[in-house]
């Protein structure tokens, strides 16, 4: 990919994938699985199975959810803490729980559970049909708009936004994307001096003791592409700094999905 | 049939339809030929028309009233083929054109007609124009021939590198590995085949601007990618207009036209361009009576039906609630009235269930890129409803592309007669998230424009207004009834509907 603007490596290093001899905390279940769905008489629940125990993940409702639902054909990558709440559609309930559905695909991962009476999820705020208000959450009255930022007012603070991203995806999506409107819109108002735009490459601790690495070059992927983004959207290549650190910081199995992400900073 | 002869009878029935005003005119309702509008024609283009097709009439509203054809740039021959924008947005067929009208607009011209020019009427330019092998795919299934240039420009205008490599594994109608029109020609080509869409009910298709990307953001609301823009106003489009979405605005599309469509030299005039938008953004075309269902525009009728409905009603409205549905309500209809037949009653009937299918009959979405990849999982169950969800015109609130499988093996339609294409992503980017590393696909659809991957066949929905004028469906024409487009989705999700579903749906979809 080609960048429009002004590129800086900060640290080139490539982060072999190497055994760890860590693990997250016992509270965590770091994983690599397929996905599983449950049917009810409503909405459907994901779940996913690892080593003989189904772990509960959520509910489908729409894009209106903080947690979006992953895809069957691929592995999952799940970060998730027990909650040691009532098990949910048969898992063991992981809340708060982070998934990456994984680039390549593996049609073995197809299981889907019929619903049968013992399954339900009374508390899903959307069938699978039209939703009675707009959405599922929050319910705006069209679909979800991005967030006004309030006009700020001199002097003017430097600030940072965060792009998450799934484990191995280098792209934005249209829901992250909402970030990049934000940090425009923040720039706009303040007539930023510049943005400057780092990718970072994350590894998690799994909870078998492996460490899984994101692949090499990760970072400049998604640094070029939100940067490109940003120009496109009449951000001044002049006025942004497109950075990547290629190095994985440490995992430690907890909230390891952080270290996945660019981080733009508007600098008055 | 003469041109004379055609051109009396056309201009009788469009008189009649003047003077028959505000009541609605069937024109010639026997006779498609007469029904169509020739490029220069004059007379008026009346404020309320009916045209005849095999499930009843369709009726055309023009809310500014009745007008001269004459000189009017959307009917006048502007470039040196002889076309008119009229030749492919007939009114009789829903602003589109449908094949059977192509069929016997080639023989009662003797393949004459503009609009088999060779450009993009026939199968490519090279072939014997005087053939009628040479046109089959517009003549068969009404495939107008797209050539766009590959790589495509990117956003400063140079050649893109896209994410994956084009080749052609199959090319029956010889365009894309002909040395003038092909991939290897000096202005590498590639030529896809698609229908051309309504240039009715524009309001619902462009605007407002939150369309494409769910709330004036910069970015698209599917894919993070930033919204093409109005180059007049800067503001983010609905990019829902087009199949593959690539021209923004509907003055940027007549400016496209006119070059790669009616053949134009010289770029259309300011004035031109206004008047031609201007048209067609007050024509509203639905289905206003139904063989057996009959009225459709009853005052105390479904509240979706009929031209004038689809003017008055708001645009932009997300339909996949309760509180605005898709189509509204058709309660009335679901037991007989006073007055109706027992035929008419239960076709009516047919109808309100086959919305209910339509709106609320879940079934697994699976394998659908730009569907599932948005929130909902893979796979997720859902409605009808969830993807055609813009009320009014069951398009998309957003922009509107995703992969049916319309296109793309392993779910479309064989298709011999349509090119085949493999596409193999690069290795520095994930494989298309359903289809992998290599895919097959009869048209790459946004893919050609955007260069990505993840992109490949996805088509922008169409509106689902004035069908019954139109056949066939789908870009790229594959489905030649709505029943065969009902089959295309029972097999492609394997929903099982029922007999009964399937009728329904087919009555429902052939009274919009």
């Amino acid at each position: 990919m080609r960048s429009p603007v002004n590129t800086r490596t900060l640290v080139i290093v490539f982060g072999a994938i190497t055994p760890a001899f860590a693990a997250p905390p016992a509270s965590h279940v770091n994983l690599v699985g397929c996905p599983v769905i449950r049917d009810t008489s409503t909405v459907p629940c994901w779940l996913v199975r690892h080593e003989g125990e189904l772990y509960y993940l959520g509910i489908q409702t729409d894009i209106s959810s903080p947690w979006f639902p992953p895809y069957q054909g691929h592995k999952i990558l799940v970060e998730g803490v027990v909650s040691g709440e009532p098990r949910i559609c048969g898992g063991i309930v992981l809340k708060p729980v982070n998934t990456s559905t994984l680039p390549e695909m593996d049609p073995s991962c197809n299981e889907f559970l019929p619903a049968t009476p013992e399954y339900e999820v009374p508390f899903a705020p959307r069938g699978p049909g039209p939703s009675k208000r707009n959405l599922a959450y929050a319910a705006p009255a069209t679909p979800p708009r991005p967030v006004q930022p309030e006009e700020p007012k001199p002097p003017f603070k430097q600030r940072e936004f965060t792009i998450p991203y799934e484990f191995d995806a280098p792209f934005v999506t249209g829901r992250t994307s909402r970030v990049m409107q934000q940090a425009v819109m923040y720039a706009r108002q303040i007539d930023a001096h510049h943005i400057e735009v780092t990718g970072f490459r994350g590894s998690v601790q799994l909870s078998d003791g492996k460490l899984f690495v994101e692949k090499d070059g990760i970072a400049r992927q998604r640094a070029e592409q939100v940067g490109q983004l940003l120009h496109e959207v009449g951000v001044a290549t002049d006025k942004l700094v497109v950075n990547w650190i290629e190095k994985p910081a440490k995992a430690t199995g907890d909230e390891d999905f952080k270290q996945r992400r660019v981080t733009m900073t508007v600098k008055p | 049939m003469t041109n004379r002869r055609l051109f009396a009878r056309a201009f009788i029935a469009l008189a009649l339809g003047l003077w028959l005003g505000a009541s609605g005119a069937v024109f010639a309702a026997d006779s498609v030929p007469a029904q169509w509008i020739e490029p220069g024609q004059s007379g008026a283009f009346p404020a309320t028309g009916r045209f005849a097709n095999s499930w009843g009439q369709l009726g055309v509203l023009s809310t500014s009233g009745a007008m001269e054809m004459k000189g009017h740039p959307f009917f006048s021959p502007l470039g040196e083929n002889g076309r008119a924008c009229v030749s492919c947005h007939q009114p009789a067929y829903a602003m589109s054109v449908s094949a059977a009208s192509l069929r016997e607009r080639w023989a009662s011209t003797g393949g004459k007609d503009p609009v088999f020019a060779a450009i993009d009427g026939s199968n490519c330019p090279n072939l014997p124009q005087d053939q009628r092998s040479s046109h089959s795919l517009l003549l068969d299934r009404g495939l107008f021939r797209i050539g766009l240039p590959w790589p495509p420009p990117g956003v400063d205008g140079k050649p893109m590198k896209p994410e994956f490599t084009l080749e052609v594994l199959r090319d029956p109608t010889g365009c894309n590995t002909d040395s003038v029109y092909g991939l290897k020609s000096g202005s590498p080509t590639v030529s896809v085949y698609r229908r051309p869409r309504p240039a009715a009910n524009l309001k619902y298709v462009i605007g407002p601007e939150r369309g494409g990307t769910g709330g004036g953001a910069m970015f698209i609301i599917k894919n993070g990618l930033t919204a093409s823009v109005d180059p007049e106003t800067g503001r983010p489009t609905s990019m829902n207009m087009m199949a593959d979405a690539r021209l923004p605005t509907l003055k940027e599309q007549a400016k496209d036209a006119a070059v790669n469509h009616l053949q134009m030299h010289t770029a259309l005039t300011g004035e031109q361009l206004q008047k031609i938008v201007d048209f067609e953004g007050q024509i509203y075309a639905g289905q206003i009576q139904s063989r057996e269902g009959g009225a459709l525009d009853e005052v105390d009728g479904p509240q979706a039906l009929g031209p004038k409905n689809l003017a008055q009603a708001r645009n932009g409205v997300l339909g996949d609630n309760y509180a605005n549905p898709v189509f509204a309500k058709f309660e009335g209809w679901q037991q007989p009235r006073a007055g109706e037949s027992a035929e008419q009653a239960a076709f009516r009937a047919s109808v309100a269930r086959g919305n209910d299918v339509f709106f609320v009959r879940p079934f697994w979405i699976r394998d659908a890129m730009h569907i599932n990849t948005v929130g909902l999982g893979n796979p997720m169950k859902r409605t009808c409803a969830t993807c055609h969800n813009m009320f009014m015109t069951g398009m998309d609130a957003v922009a509107g592309w995703m992969d049916l499988g319309t296109t793309n093996l392993p779910h479309a339609n064989d298709s011999p007669e349509l090119p085949l294409f493999k596409i193999t992503c690069n290795a520095d980017i994930p494989p298309h998230t359903f289809l992998g590393r290599v895919i097959y696909t009869q048209d790459p659809g946004r893919a050609l424009i955007s260069g990505r991957c993840n992109d490949v066949g996805a088509i922008v929905e169409q509106q689902f207004r004035g069908l019954a004028a139109r056949a066939p469906y789908f870009s790229n024409g594959s489905a030649r009834t709505l029943r065969e487009l009902v089959d295309f989705y029972d097999r492609r999700f394997n929903i099982r509907f029922t007999e009964t579903e399937k009728q329904d749906l087919v009555n429902f979809l052939s009274v919009l």
